[in-house]
């Protein structure tokens, strides 16, 4: 008697625990079945390669996540980044040049410009959230307006107005859009930037007093500060890091894209934050995996591809992006109660 | 019931508390206390007139604690025992006052500091302030000096693994790996990963508020263990505790606090409880 009900329980509990990913495996199957043509090696290099700019993002914002934070300028600090990237890499024979005069540029020093864009506002994000104390949701959603006030101002071109920025570079695209082939399949480079960036991350996460101060943080602030950690330092950095991929994801999404406009970047919060969570990044703070964090973002991606090729209505795609959100942090939530 | 599995039932009216103790600890606990075998020496740290800057607080007080003794601080709740060992480790802010250790003054800004100086703190809130629930018994161990088992940042696992033994072995933490998160420890032996996280800071001084709350019997003998161990070692040890008899069984002067001030500091063998009530009321 006594047996069954533990078994019942045990039961229930690997269901909650794989609840989020059998509904999202569902709603792949189900994709699959609607239009089988869908598994093909073209359809799986586009997701990979769109998931990686995303799980980029997702990477620098799941360290937030686990210091009980969050991040809501993801999004426009990317499109930021991008736009700025862009205009400093525009083909030299293209008529609409943002700077008609500028030279070609070695690739690294736009990159290395939209990362030093990025890491200030990670910097001035981390310096609200350790210094003054505001909730990381309050610091941000000011940062993100600043960020896009800005995008605005720097793409505005009187008596013009806002251009897209296009007609990139072809070193720029070809670093970013390339491929490797390999045994005949092409591989895009985006996914071993993405590969590089995980690897480092994990490592950054797993084996430094940086990752092991940042767990410490986000499991218990009050705990932490009475051991010694200093708190703010470890915040500002890990803020720091995240303000770097996303200005390395804004390089990369711009040559991508092969444009970009101050609505690059829109949202790109929301796909980052919910990969986050379906990965089981906890917002109660002080979990999370880079593993999981790609796996989110990988399976995210395979919806958002999905969800298109058989044709749903971007309407209904926010609909159903809503409810994965709310449907993972519910059962992230329910882990955590039951474990008490 | 011991370790998860059934000991004994017996009938209410044949059990004594010994016999209940026996079995719920599996072996004989007649004394309470382990034996006092710390022996005194030199004063290591001195207080002196210590007032808090923001209220409640507590006002100049002064005190000497020497090296190989247990210094047990009583008081109501609400006297500011937890408020005095927070501002000498510099959790909360000090007005005015000195603290010298080793004759050398001491003062901690901040947790930082006073690690990097010789101090430790136990926090009464073992859950709010002391573990990191989620976190592995690990990481719980080496969390307040974890730059030492690391080189430019980048962390040693096998330092990091040796110094978690040493917390598991020598403290005697029951835990089925040092990965498991430390929820899953009973209070004792979480409040073991902890004693044993600050050993690793090698302290000077220990301050230790209610160590044994809510803790059971067993681990309550192990931990007063511990400390009379430690101050065996010639560490300078002062515990606050709002159990008299605990404060009498192990410490070798209590100082009693009242109403933020010091009341009274007596030898153990010259005070008792009913003293120690009557010093608390002192300035109420």
């Amino acid at each position: 008697m006594v047996d069954l009900s533990l078994k019942k329980r045990k039961f229930n509990d690997v269901l909650l625990d794989y609840a989020l990913y059998i509904v999202l495996g569902a709603m792949i199957l189900a994709v699959i079945l609607v239009d089988p043509s869908f598994v093909s090696l073209k359809n799986i290099t586009n997701i990979l390669s769109q998931a990686s700019t995303r799980g980029i993002l997702a990477l620098g914002v799941a360290g937030l996540i686990v210091l009980q934070g969050t991040d809501l300028s993801v999004g426009r600090v990317l499109g930021l980044c991008a736009i700025i990237s862009s205009s400093l890499l525009q083909s030299t024979t293209s008529a609409a040049r943002m700077y008609p005069n500028l030279p070609m540029l070695p690739l690294v020093v736009p990159m290395a410009i939209s990362i030093l864009v990025g890491a200030i506002f990670g910097a001035i994000n981390g310096f609200g959230v350790a210094k003054l104390k505001v909730h990381a949701f309050i610091i941000t959603l000011g940062t993100q307006l600043i960020a896009y006030g800005i995008s605005c101002i720097y793409i505005d071109r009187p008596p013009l107005g806002a251009q897209p920025i296009a007609n990139l570079d072809e070193r720029y695209t070809n670093f970013v859009t390339g491929s490797l082939k390999l045994l005949n399949i092409e591989i895009p480079y985006l996914i071993f930037y993405l590969i590089l960036v995980a690897v480092i991350m994990w490592f950054v996460w797993n084996k430094t007093t940086l990752g092991k101060n940042m767990f410490a943080i986000g499991g218990n602030p009050e705990a932490a500060a009475v051991s010694g950690v200093n708190t703010a330092k470890n915040i500002m950095i890990i803020f720091i890091i995240s303000g770097i991929l996303y200005g390395l994801a804004g390089f990369l999404e711009a040559g991508r894209v092969g444009s970009a406009t101050s609505n690059t970047g829109i949202n790109y919060e929301l796909d980052a934050i919910s990969a986050c969570v379906v990965g089981g990044v906890s917002f109660a703070g002080g979990i999370g995996t880079i593993p999981g964090v790609l796996i989110g973002t990988l399976i995210l991606q395979f919806i958002n591809y999905g969800l298109n090729f058989i044709g749903v209505s971007p309407y209904y795609q926010y609909i159903i992006k809503g409810l994965i959100i709310i449907f993972a942090v519910s059962i992230d939530v329910r882990k955590y109660l039951v474990k008490k | 019931m011991r370790d998860g599995k059934w000991v004994a039932t017996e009938k209410a009216e044949n059990i004594t508390t010994d016999r209940m103790i026996k079995l719920m600890v599996g072996r004989d606990l007649t004394s309470r206390f382990p034996p006092k075998t710390n022996k005194t020496s030199d004063i290591i740290l001195e207080v002196k007139n210590l007032s808090g800057m923001y209220p409640p607080t507590i006002k100049n007080v002064s005190f000497e604690l020497k090296k190989g003794e247990i210094l047990g601080i009583a008081g109501l709740v609400g006297s500011r025992r937890s408020e005095l060992l927070e501002t000498i480790f510099g959790i909360a802010r000090k007005k005015s006052g000195e603290i010298f250790l080793n004759s050398e003054r001491k003062d901690n800004k901040n947790p930082r500091q006073a690690i990097k100086n010789g101090f430790a703190l136990i926090t009464e809130e073992r859950r709010a302030t002391g573990i990191f629930e989620k976190l592995s018994v690990e990481l719980n161990a080496v969390i307040a000096n974890i730059k030492k088992y690391s080189t430019f940042g980048v962390l040693s696992e096998r330092k990091i693994k040796g110094a978690t033994r040493w917390v598991i072995d020598s403290m005697r933490v029951k835990t089925p790996s040092e990965r498991v998160q430390i929820k899953t420890l009973s209070g004792g032996n979480q409040q073991k990963v902890i004693i044993g996280r600050w050993l690793l800071t090698e302290p000077e001084i220990l301050l230790l508020d209610e160590p044994t709350r809510g803790i059971d019997v067993g681990a309550k003998y192990e931990i007063y263990q511990l400390i009379i161990d430690l101050a065996k070692k010639n560490k300078g040890v002062i515990v606050v505790s709002s159990e008299m008899p605990e404060l009498l069984g192990i410490c070798d002067r209590i100082l009693v606090m009242s109403n933020g001030r010091v009341a009274g500091i007596r030898d153990v063998e010259n005070i008792t409880q009913e003293e120690i009530v009557e010093l608390s009321a002192k300035y109420l």
